[in-house]
């Protein structure tokens, strides 16, 4: 083989790249979720259990709790109680509570960067979060986020779902309304928390919902 | 046959002209201002383009004769840019591959394996380097817009209507970004185009104006001003907002498609040109012999 | 090994010695003494098997026998030649050499006593395999001959094909040892006068032992030995060296082989299938297309699947990622080195297809299939995915035969490549595919040359086939006549 073409061949193997990580080394992260409860923030993270079986053809999901007096303190602690590699590349639904400051939302904004999240991931908000991501029993956190997509349908409003959207509503200290879940037994969406300044400020009823929809054009349905 | 097809010339044109702009793209608060600035280079270049071509052949039919030497200088001269651009867009690229594209490798250690690899293609006949533009610049105009097209749901006009004031500095700031990616593929376009007339070279510089601008407006009008403005790579972050069905969920494959060959190209055709430019340059100096024709 | 022996004497008995000299202990040698036409004497020789043995006697012992004529004002071998013998083609010759050559290759020898002149008569009869379909080259529709290893037999296959004397079939000798008649074949009005020069300079530059099939001669005339893409073409069939000469190519017809080359080779040929051009054109168009995207497939595939689950995983869909991630874990293996275990054990299997009896072939295809599909990945030593997207690999390969070796390194060297750098590797290794693919050249012509001037005209027949209405103009490998169609 001639040296010239062998030259750029040896080049890029002295590129030495180390970031090699097989898929079963990462815990995938499906949903995550963030609340505050005083001054303690717990951060949950949702996955599916590959291993459990699946039940009515849905596989199972399980979800890690961890604690910590910021954001990011919760996150580490979450890692720490997991075997493999925390991945949030495949997150695609992000849950925060109506208890959350405004620094909280900002670190979570940050922190998506850092961890490669989507700018396509949903953001959407609950009260009580553990409790919502246990009862998801769909795979990928897709349950709920269908259930985002199926109510933008046929209730006839629909909230800044996306992460960017978020980021831009923050950077311009615009308003944003996000899909809110109630807290019952069963899954269900009460209407959109509105938040003025990235302060949780109020939950939308359905009517109001769909006046808000309709006046920021967030309405995308059929 | 000659070996400069013009479909070959738009083509390679066209992607050193687009080259690393989509890793430098950059936003101010001011989208009008931004997009007047992007504008005003486009509009500028394929002007410019038409006029040197124009310049080159009244050159061409007075005959005009330098001295060796003089011309050996202005052959080196037009070299040391040549050289500039593209040890440039060999850094953006290295660069954007350490932070976006695999984080774990060094940029020092991509931007040589970028820099062999164009000094590989330069050393080829230029034919091949034609045929490389032809085979390539379909590919990332299709990228391109095929990108502009899956992330349109989530496009808001009203990142850029209504209109903002504008600003000078703005206006200027993208304006000298735009020129120097299209401006910097004049000479390459020049040594490449010697068959090629007017429309050749306002055509290929058109549609590397086309798809600037595709780019810009694929970014603000996803993100808008104020986001865009805080993120290092703006347009791969609202590409990765496009997605095709269930299995093409990310499309940052394609754009890092579109970025590499548009970069890597950048480089090797500067430098292809540069080392064409150095060869005839000692030839002036050194053979007495007046080789300053393009 | 051409050696001078000499010239032939007036006095048979000497000629007699000086040719079983030649041939010393050569079983195979026949020598029939005649005399004929009351006193005159001579002697025949000819290499048994060589040569059609009845054709000897009905030609040449018979009308000598037989004759009553007498021997006018004119040498013997004249008259013997030209007015007894009864054979079709005959070479009156003093030089030894040329008998030598005439009769290893199937002529007889007749020796005349009182004559220096020598008669080789063209009595060739070896048997030939026969016509036969070629084995790698089938054809659903079409022509269904094939080139067997006799090069005149060859010859009068391709020359069925192109009725007219603009068709030339130059003779030359390849080999110290073997001889190796290998004829050059090309249309004289169309054919590239520098590449014939060119293809005339190599073959004279070969200084080599023996010729005994074709490859010899391709590995020495090649533009680059080291390139692993084909830069000259070879075929069985007679219709496929008709359309490339039609076309202002070189055809090389070697004796002792089937397999005919035909150069300058442009690398869209190697998409091209043979029954392209005798089936419906837009069938065939969409089977080009398939193979193009096939090789594609076969070099990336693998690679891009390596990138994707080593350093991207982000990239895939979330319920494929958990797919992967399943299938993966127990797996001892990277996934890399998955990937080259997986696609060794796939050439092995393709190899040893190739080479085994029929009669275990379906045996040993089943056994290979059980024991590395099913058992392998139950047992956890390979991930279901990854040998799915191996013998997807595998079989696009097998979509572009004359692709093998090109695809064989491409798809390690890409595997290599993504699997240490991802995509940047991938697409790293990709342009410099391409770039290589850009510059082989045949013969000092470019093999991609349709991209040196494209348009639609020049794509008719690399990307798709379109109709031979509008096959206007042939590919210009040439530039005499490059209007195909008036």
């Amino acid at each position: 083989m001639k040296p010239s073409f062998i030259l750029p061949v040896l080049f890029l193997f002295l590129v030495g790249c180390n970031g090699m990580s097989d898929p079963n080394e990462q815990f995938m992260v499906s949903s995550i979720g963030f609340m505050r409860t005083g001054a303690k923030v717990s951060a949950f993270v949702q996955s599916v259990d590959v291993k459990g079986g699946e039940q009515n053809g849905i596989p199972e999901t399980f979800v890690v709790k961890g604690e910590g007096d910021s954001i990011e303190n919760a996150v580490k602690n979450t890692r720490s109680k997991l075997s493999k590699k925390l991945s949030l590349k495949h997150t695609e639904l992000i849950l925060i509570s109506d208890t959350l400051e405004k620094d909280d939302l900002e670190e979570i904004l940050s922190m998506s960067e850092d961890f490669d999240v989507s700018l396509r991931a949903k953001i959407a908000s609950c009260n009580d979060i553990e409790k919502l991501l246990k009862n998801d029993s769909a795979s990928s956190g897709l349950g709920l986020i269908s259930v985002i997509e199926q109510n933008a349908v046929s209730a006839g409003f629909g909230g800044h779902t996306a992460l960017f959207e978020i980021k831009t509503a923050f950077l311009l200290g615009e308003e944003f309304a996000v899909t809110y879940f109630s807290s019952g037994e069963e899954i269900g969406i009460e209407g959109l928390y509105y938040y003025k300044n990235g302060i949780p400020t109020d939950i939308l009823n359905f009517e109001e919902s769909i006046r808000y929809s309709k006046e920021k054009n967030l309405y995308k349905g059929e | 046959m000659t070996l400069t097809d013009n479909r070959r010339f738009i083509s390679l044109i066209a992607s050193v002209a687009v080259g690393d702009f989509v890793l430098r793209i950059s936003f101010s608060n001011s989208i009008t201002s931004d997009l007047v600035g992007i504008l005003s280079a486009c509009l500028l270049s394929v002007l410019a383009a038409v006029l040197l071509k124009s310049a080159l052949d009244f050159y061409k039919k007075k005959s005009f004769k330098y001295k060796p030497l003089c011309s050996g200088i202005i052959m080196l001269s037009s070299a040391v840019p040549l050289v500039w651009t593209s040890l440039s867009s060999a850094s953006n690229l290295s660069r954007y591959a350490e932070n976006v594209m695999l984080k774990s490798g060094s940029s020092i250690l991509y931007f040589i394996s970028i820099l062999v690899l164009a000094v590989f293609v330069a050393f080829q006949h230029r034919n091949v380097t034609l045929k490389l533009g032809l085979v390539l610049f379909p590919i990332i105009a299709i990228f391109v817009l095929l990108m502009f097209a899956l992330s349109v749901q989530f496009m808001n006009l009203k990142y850029i209507v209504p209109y903002s004031a504008l600003s000078v500095g703005s206006v200027w700031k993208t304006f000298s970004e735009s020129a120097v990616c299209l401006f910097s593929a004049f000479i390459p376009s020049l040594i490449l185009g010697n068959t090629a007339k007017k429309r050749h070279f306002a055509i290929a510089f058109a549609i590397a104006s086309s798809i600037i601008i595709v780019c810009f407006l694929n970014t603000a009008l996803i993100f808008g001003a104020e986001l865009s403005s805080t993120l290092e790579y703006p347009y791969s972050q609202a590409v990765s907002t496009a997605s095709f069905g269930h299995i093409f969920s990310r499309m940052d494959g394609f754009l890092y498609a579109v970025c590499f060959f548009t970069s890597f190209l950048k480089t090797g055709v500067c430098l292809l040109c540069a080392i064409e430019l150095v060869k005839r340059a000692l030839g002036s100096i050194f053979f007495q012999k007046n080789q300053l024709s393009y | 090994m051409n050696q001078d022996y000499g010239r032939f004497s007036a006095v048979l008995e000497e000629n007699i010695k000086l040719i079983e000299d030649i041939f010393k202990g050569d079983s195979i040698l026949r020598k029939r003494k005649i005399s004929f036409c009351s006193g005159y004497k001579g002697c025949l020789f000819y290499f048994d098997g060589m040569v059609n043995v009845s054709m000897i006697n009905e030609s040449v012992v018979r009308p000598l026998i037989m004759s009553k004529d007498s021997l006018r004002d004119r040498p013997v071998a004249e008259w013997v030649g030209y007015e007894l013998l009864f054979a079709s083609e005959i070479v009156l010759t003093e030089k030894v050499e040329d008998t030598v050559n005439s009769m290893l290759y199937g002529d007889t020898l007749l020796l005349l006593e009182g004559s220096s002149t020598a008669i080789t008569i063209n009595t060739k009869g070896w048997r030939t395999r026969g016509i036969s379909e070629p084995e790698n080259e089938r054809v659903i529709q079409g022509s269904r001959e094939g080139f067997d290893e006799a090069a005149m037999f060859n010859l009068s296959m391709i020359r069925r094909r192109l009725l007219t004397p603009d068709f030339c079939a130059e003779l030359t000798r390849i080999g110290r040892r073997t001889n190796t008649i290998v004829f050059i074949c090309y249309l004289k009005s169309l054919v590239n006068r520098n590449t014939l020069r060119e293809l005339k300079k190599r073959l004279s530059k070969i200084n080599i032992d023996s010729v005994l099939d074709s490859q010899y001669i391709t590995e020495h005339i090649r533009d680059s030995n080291s390139s692993v893409f084909k830069t000259i073409g070879s075929t069985e069939r007679p219709d496929v060296v008709a359309a490339r000469l039609l076309e202002g190519r070189i055809a090389l017809v070697v004796d002792t082989t089937p397999v005919v080359i035909t150069l300058p080779y442009l690398f869209s040929e190697n998409f091209q299938s043979d029954e392209d051009y005798f089936i419906n054109y837009k069938l065939a168009s969409a089977g080009r297309i398939m193979r193009i995207f096939c090789f594609f497939l076969a070099i990336s595939v693998p690679a891009m699947y390596v990138a994707l689950t080593t350093f991207h995983f982000e990239f895939l869909p979330t319920a494929f990622a958990l797919t992967v991630s399943v299938s993966r874990s127990g797996v001892p293996f990277s996934t890399l080195a998955e990937c080259v275990i997986l696609t060794v054990i796939f050439e092995i299997l393709r190899e040893t297809a190739i080479r085994m009896p029929q009669s275990v072939g379906q045996a040993l295809s089943i056994v290979g299939g059980l024991v590395v599909g099913q058992a392998a990945v139950e047992a956890k030593i390979v991930s279901a995915p990854m040998l799915i997207v191996v013998a997807l690999s595998g079989i696009c390969g097998l979509m572009v035969p004359r692709l093998r070796s090109a695809v064989f390194f491409a798809r390690f060297g890409i595997l290599f490549a993504a699997g240490f750098f991802g995509i940047y590797g991938y697409l790293y290794s990709i342009v410099l595919f391409l770039i290589c693919v850009l510059r082989i050249k045949s013969f000092g012509i470019d093999a991609t040359q349709s991209l040196n001037s494209p348009s639609f005209q020049s794509f008719k027949d690399v990307f798709i086939r379109t109709s031979w209405k509008r096959m206007i103009k042939r590919p210009p490998i040439q530039e005499n006549d490059i209007i195909r169609k008036k």
